[in-house]
């Protein structure tokens, strides 16, 4: 949690994740080179300047595709949590393919000596008023750098540096680079390559990433539509029993904010479903050793009062709750950061 | 998420994907035709 500056805090499932991430991006990179040799023609070798612009290109394509997706699957399935954890790890490292992708492309303009056909592609003002036609390398080269502050202000410094409210925007610019994306190879690689893998790929590619958003965003709003509006300014949630233990129920807010009840045994409390760190659902996480648990990273909140435990100084919003007539009942008014509002049924 | 965040993700998404879409039904409609082969010329030497 927080502290002073390190680069990575290195753990067990870090090295795990990482070792993964590497030895899958290996084992595609080496397996497209092999077909690629397999499929070209006999006498003829892959030129190895235009496979490598392929290689990390597809490579990266399909790693940003994965990383999109893995949002709205943890949302969906709990299982996938654990690729939510180290995610910025992922794109970090798909910024490096990618860069890897624009530099094998300077590399083969210069091998040429066509740099300057390079740079007059991308000046000429009259290429950017075509549709077909269109300097795909610009789109490359605006996605490319969208990575780069992403990858830039991954680290937790620049998430209290910009504050988590602002950080989040700045890296939900990850939507405008992936349409990018998309299109700099519908007008490029599509257009040169008839075969129809591409447009299959690239379609099965977007289709996907859409409907799991489409997926994770009804499953948010059949939640939201089942709950009662409020009464006096109090939110029924249930008798206790309906809050699993050491679990919560995410409720809403009029003001459209999402409220986490959690029940430790007898004692219930309610916070915001909104953690200090990164933003991520509270209300999606455990209780462990009596600490709220954020499924993302981990970041922990005692359920009396909302504050991280010591040495750690984060604090969260937290909401009275009481139980009238057997019924669990949550205020819609938070209280300052670390106060304390948890009940227990005989109080 | 806070509430302003999701709400722009949601506009955002919806009219991101309906553009993508659009603009890549748009870039296989609009793709020039293949390059027809030159037909081959017989050799003078079997014309003869």
């Amino acid at each position: 949690m927080s502290a002073g500056f390190q680069a990575v805090q290195w753990n067990r499932s870090k090295i795990v994740y990482d070792s993964i991430m590497v030895g899958l991006t290996a084992c595609y990179i080496g397996g497209y080179t092999l077909i690629a040799h397999k499929l070209a023609p006999v006498g003829k070798t892959p030129d190895w300047g235009d496979l490598r612009i392929a290689v990390f290109g597809s490579c990266a394509f399909l790693m940003i595709t994965i990383i999109l997706c893995i949002g709205p699957l943890a949302r969906l399935d709990r299982r996938f949590l654990p690729l939510l954890a180290n995610r910025r790890h992922l794109g970090v490292f798909t910024f490096f393919i990618a860069a890897l992708h624009g530099w094998s492309i300077v590399d083969w303009f210069a091998v040429r000596d066509s740099l300057p056909d390079l740079v007059t592609e991308l000046t000429t003002p009259s290429n950017y008023a075509k549709f077909i036609g269109f300097p795909i390398k610009a789109l490359g080269i605006a996605a490319l750098t969208v990575f780069f502050v992403m990858a830039a202000t991954s680290h937790d410094f620049w998430l209290k540096f910009l504050s988590p409210a602002i950080w989040k925007w700045l890296h939900m610019a990850i939507y405008l680079a992936y349409g990018l994306l998309v299109m700099h190879v519908a007008l490029g690689l599509m257009q040169d390559n008839r075969s129809p893998v591409v447009p299959i790929v690239l379609g099965l590619c977007f289709a996907t990433v859409t409907t799991l958003h489409i997926l994770a965003a009804r499953h948010a709003q059949s939640s939201e539509s089942e709950e009662k509006l409020p009464s006096n300014g109090w939110i029924a949630v249930g008798p206790p029993s309906s809050i699993p233990d050491q679990r919560a129920r995410i409720v809403h807010a009029p003001d459209g904010e999402r409220i986490a009840v959690f029940r430790d045994g007898d004692k219930i409390g309610a916070v915001t479903n909104v953690c200090a760190h990164q933003n991520g659902p509270l209300g999606e996480g455990k209780i462990i050793n009596g600490c709220i648990t954020c499924p993302w990273h981990g970041w922990e909140y005692r359920l009396d009062d909302g504050c991280a435990p010591p040495p750690f100084t984060e604090k969260i919003e937290t909401y009275p709750v009481r139980i009238n007539a057997g019924i669990v009942e949550v205020s819609v008014s938070p209280l300052p950061a670390g106060t304390p509002s948890a009940q227990e049924p005989s109080s | 998420m806070r509430v302003e965040h999701r709400k722009f993700h949601r506009r955002a998404w919806h009219v991101l994907s309906i553009i993508v879409t659009v603009g890549v039904i748009l870039a296989l409609w609009l793709r020039p035709p293949p390059d027809q082969p030159e037909p081959v010329q017989p050799a003078a030497s079997e014309a003869r």
